[in-house]
């Protein structure tokens, strides 16, 4: 995780992207996760934490959210899958994304 | 030449008796003494020689005697006898006219009563005519006067009368001035009292504008003083603000480090979960270090909650300091201001309690002079009152006057004389004028016209005939109006019951009646009558004379 970093933006670029930032000497994109889960049309400010995540085909993203607050293992979570568990430590309900299967739908748009 | 003079001087009646007497004596002592000779002359004769010488002396006396009686003494007397008879036809003429011309005065008429004196002695008709002159000269003056005293006596009456009219008002006017005055001197003392009563207050609001202007004097004291601790308590807020502000950067500080902190816990978090079994413990401590961050994070808000809330208070104070401060200069200014309107305010009492003192004085004064000036008023009601009692009395007298002099002028109007100003000449002149148009009753009617023309204080003329029925009327409209003649006068109505007409059948001689009301204006008149008459009476002419027109006679 990559707290406030500096971003340049994409010219013509997707809205969800949000532009690239400098991660270890390398160009990251930043998607904004909120555009790609479909829970926001557009971007909006206040994304400071960039989550830096290493998919399964060596590709590597960062996605940009409002915050983050807890680290939760997999296996702590239900069978469902979708469903998310209670914990002590985080009262409201999680849900999971299948960040990988969205990237993939993302591909396969844009392939 | 002495018998003839006593005659003609009017010594007739009694000198006629003594002249004859004396003349017989003087007849009678003749023969008588030639009687007396002749005895002596016979009797000295008887036995003389010289009896024929004494017979013929005798008888030449006797003869002488003879001779001297009839010239002496007879023929004189014959001829006085011839002159007394004459004179005494003279004196029986002359006084029948004398009787006449008294008669005529008389009755009043001194124009008739100069017609008979033609048969007098030059002289004495002169004297009669001089006195009958004298007499109607001085019954024109007392005319003329009596005017004069009724214009004199209607001006002082019309004078009064504006006069007492004048004074009427006048002690009404004095009798509301004394009534406003007595008001004005009430009011002067109720001034009086209240500018008193205002010096008190005005002395006591001085004194408490001495205590104002102390409390004012301490009140911007304590508004200086409050002034300066206001501006200490800004400077110390104005602190403690730098102190928030200190402190908001170092709660954003350790914000930002419980930040780094918490994701710094979440990457090791990530990390020990990397590691599977081996990063449990650390996967522990991290979570540990990111509770850590997230009570510092809890704890930083609690604190910036704390601080926001000093932070308002603060600026609360700040702005109750800043309000505080204006309040203050406000009240500081309103008080320097207010203290110098108290110490304006304390010297215009020190003046109104001066001016009220003054007017409180004047105010007395004024009212002991309008004491004075309500006396000297009812005094001058009293004289003016009296002034109006006597002016009433003057008019009164003034008509009495008035009257008066109407009576003279009746007494005078009672003689006729040869004037233009008596009403019984002129009644007869123009009754002489009617004379000739007696029986034609329009020129009769045209006549009584000009009559009224001529003599324009004359408010009807009429013409009644002989047997009393009124022929012809005419009156005076500038006199009587429009009113209508009515009853009052008509032609066929009957006057012989009127004094004035019996008066003047009776005695052919014009006539003044005394005041009566007129039937025409219901005011005073008097008539003039006279005779219209040849041989015999044809008529009376009637004139009524206003009593209210009667000074333009």
């Amino acid at each position: 995780m990559i707290r406030a970093p500096e971003l340049w933006p994409v010219p013509g670029a997707e809205p969800q992207l949000l532009g690239l930032i400098q991660y270890g000497g390398e160009p990251l994109a930043v998607l904004d996760l909120a555009i790609l889960a479909a829970t926001e049309g557009s971007a909006s400010p206040g994304r400071e934490v960039v989550l830096v995540l290493s998919l399964a085909n060596d590709l590597t993203v960062g996605l940009a959210v409002e915050d983050a607050e807890q680290v939760v293992g997999l296996d702590q979570l239900g069978e469902g899958g979708a469903e998310a568990p209670s914990t002590p430590e985080c009262q409201s309900g999680v849900q999971v994304l299948n960040i990988e299967s969205l990237f993939e739908a993302d591909c396969r748009t844009g392939g | 030449m002495v018998v003839e003079r006593r005659d003609t001087n009017g010594g007739s009646g009694s000198a006629g008796p003594p002249l004859g007497n004396v003349r017989q004596y003087a007849g009678l002592a003749i023969l008588v003494g030639v009687g007396l000779v002749g005895l002596v002359l016979l009797g000295a004769s008887a036995d003389a020689p010289w009896e024929w010488w004494a017979t013929a002396a005798f008888a030449g006396l006797g003869i002488a005697g003879a001779a001297g009686h009839l010239l002496l003494v007879e023929l004189p007397w014959r001829r006085s006898a011839v002159e007394l008879a004459n004179l005494e036809r003279r004196h029986a003429r002359e006084c029948g006219a004398l009787t006449a011309a008294l008669s005529e005065l008389h009755h009043g008429d001194l124009v008739e009563a100069t017609a008979p004196l033609s048969a007098l002695d030059p002289d004495m008709r002169r004297v009669v005519e001089v006195a009958t002159g004298a007499l109607g000269s001085l019954i024109e003056q007392i005319q003329m006067a009596s005017v004069e005293v009724a214009t004199s006596a209607n001006g002082v009456r019309e004078t009064s009368a504006d006069l007492a009219t004048g004074s009427s008002q006048q002690a009404s006017a004095v009798v509301d001035i004394t009534a406003s005055m007595e008001r004005l001197a009430h009011s002067a003392g109720e001034i009086a009292g209240n500018a008193a009563r205002q010096a008190d207050l005005a002395a006591r609001a001085e004194e408490g504008g001495d205590a104002g202007v102390a409390a004012l004097d301490a009140a911007v004291a304590g508004s200086e003083a409050v002034l300066q601790r206001i501006g200490v308590i800004a400077e110390r807020a104005d602190s403690l603000g730098g102190r928030a502000r200190e402190i908001y950067r170092v709660l954003d500080l350790i914000t930002e480090i419980a930040r780094e902190t918490h994701i710094l816990s979440l990457n090791a978090a990530i990390e020990a979960a990397a590691a599977g079994g081996h990063g449990e413990r650390f996967s522990a401590v991290a979570e540990e270090v990111r509770r850590l961050a997230e009570r510092s994070r809890e704890s930083v808000d609690e604190v910036r909650s704390l601080l926001d809330e000093f932070s308002g208070a603060i600026r609360a104070v700040d702005v109750a300091t800043q309000e505080g401060s204006r309040a203050a200069d406000d009240v500081l200014v309103r008080s320097r201001s207010t203290q110098g309107a108290i110490a304006q305010l304390r010297e215009a009492l020190a003046d109104t309690a001066r001016a009220a003192r003054d007017i409180s004085l004047a105010t007395e004064e004024q009212r002991g002079s309008s004491d004075q000036v309500v006396v000297t008023l009812r005094a001058v009601r009293g004289v003016v009152q009296r002034t109006a009692d006597g002016l009433q009395r003057f008019q009164g007298a003034a008509a009495k006057l008035n009257q008066l002099a109407l009576s003279i002028q009746l007494l005078s109007q009672s003689f006729r004389l040869e004037s233009r100003h008596s009403l019984k000449h002129l009644a007869s002149r123009w009754a002489r004028r009617l004379v000739n148009h007696v029986g034609n009753q329009e020129a009769v009617e045209v006549m009584l016209s000009d009559l009224l023309r001529e003599l324009p204080y004359v408010e009807a003329a009429y013409f009644v005939e002989a047997s009393g029925a009124m022929v012809a009327v005419a009156a005076n409209r500038d006199l009587v109006g429009d009113r209508d003649l009515g009853e009052a006068m008509q032609a066929g109505k009957m006057y012989a019951d009127r004094p004035w007409f019996q008066a003047v059948a009776r005695e052919g001689r014009p006539v003044v009646t005394s005041l009566y009301e007129s039937l025409l204006t219901g005011q005073q008149c008097f008539t003039i009558a006279a005779a219209v008459q040849e041989a015999s009476l044809r008529g009376i002419l009637g004139m009524d004379v206003n009593a209210r027109n009667w000074t333009r006679i």
